[in-house]
């Protein structure tokens, strides 16, 4: 009886951290933002920019719209091709629940509707305009 | 070595370490934000977040920012940081300041260049402490009651179908507040932040 609590300990104990971020991630993760850090040129203002709506609930309907569009466009390609891996639990082999797949469909979806339909309005790929925090330096 | 210690080593080395769900979709984002693909970025964080993945926030918060959606990002950062503190660095501070500059929460900002520029490299540290300079000059007593005025009006619009960015303008408020020479409008800045303040902990999301 003690071996096998001791040897559910050590398994336990080895699969511990699995949900760690792996160090290789996170190196690329800080790559990634470091290459791209951009500081602001612009003199800081009190007066608050006018910005564009985030996607407020009145334009469900559009955004519906603009799913089609953005897929036409190829913009979510990587969200279809993330859509699909959650679906088919590819690469990864611990437990994609099915509530963990719906979640991250749901998620895909909703950032595809949003980045797709605010591309017509005020997203930018390359970036967001001078001053919104995206400017070279 | 008795037979249940080989049992013991052989389970050892067959349990390795699983792949979280959500690490495939954290480096496609990293890779699709190198290549300044934003858009694509948020998808994939988002998809990690939605698979457990806390950090994967931060990420969507920068990658909104990215996108021109300074506000957003500053909503993803308070949820990030309610989700994950633990999960933040000197640069994602960096990226926060810069959604609270852009979004014109300056006193924000501040505290997010204050709190990198201790722990930046020392490229970044200069470039901090100009722009600290730059908020400092920026907030000039005569403008800060119709700043608070705005900030007090968008937050209890907001309070209620975007509580996270509500409470990050209510906190600028109240900062305002606090340096105004009349201490406008200070209580009912407090107050809003008070109420929208996050729900104490209910363990991990």
């Amino acid at each position: 009886m003690k071996r096998c609590a001791l040897m559910l300990v050590l398994v336990l104990a080895s699969t511990a951290g699995a949900e760690e971020l792996a160090p290789r991630t996170r190196a690329l993760l800080h790559e990634a933002l470091e290459a791209r850090l951009t500081l602001p040129t612009e003199p800081p203002s009190l007066q608050r920019p006018v910005l564009p709506p985030s996607l407020p609930a009145p334009a469900a309907a559009a955004a519906r719209e603009s799913t089609t569009a953005a897929t036409r466009a190829g913009q979510n390609a990587a969200a279809n091709r993330a859509a699909q891996d959650v679906a088919n639990g590819r690469g990864r082999p611990s437990d994609p629940s099915e509530s963990a797949r719906n979640a991250a469909g749901q998620a895909r979806a909703a950032e595809a509707r949003a980045t797709g339909g605010n591309g017509a309005t005020h997203g930018n790929p390359n970036g967001p305009p001078p001053g919104k925090g995206g400017g070279k330096p | 070595m008795s037979r249940s210690s080989l049992v013991v080593l052989a389970l050892l080395l067959a349990a390795e370490p699983a792949v979280p769900p959500s690490e495939p979709h954290l480096v496609a984002g990293a890779e699709a934000f190198r290549a300044e693909a934003y858009d694509k970025a948020l998808v994939e964080f988002r998809v990690a977040e939605a698979l457990g993945s806390t950090e994967a926030s931060w990420y969507a918060a920068a990658s909104l920012l990215k996108l021109g959606r300074p506000e957003d990002a500053v909503e993803a950062f308070v949820l990030a940081e309610r989700s994950n503190r633990a999960a933040t660095d000197a640069l994602l501070e960096v990226y926060r300041g810069q959604a609270c500059y852009a979004a014109g929460l300056l006193i924000c900002a501040d505290r997010w260049f204050e709190s990198a520029g201790s722990r930046a490299g020392p490229r970044l540290v200069p470039q901090l402490k100009a722009l600290r300079g730059a908020i400092r000059d920026a907030l000039q007593p005569a403008q800060l009651a119709p700043a608070i005025d705005g900030l007090l009006t968008r937050g209890t619009e907001l309070a209620g179908t975007r509580p996270a960015l509500a409470f990050a303008i209510a906190e600028e408020a109240e900062a305002l507040a606090a340096r105004s020479p009349t201490r406008h409008r200070q209580a009912e800045a407090t107050a809003l932040t008070a109420r929208l303040a996050a729900p104490p902990p209910r363990g991990r999301r």
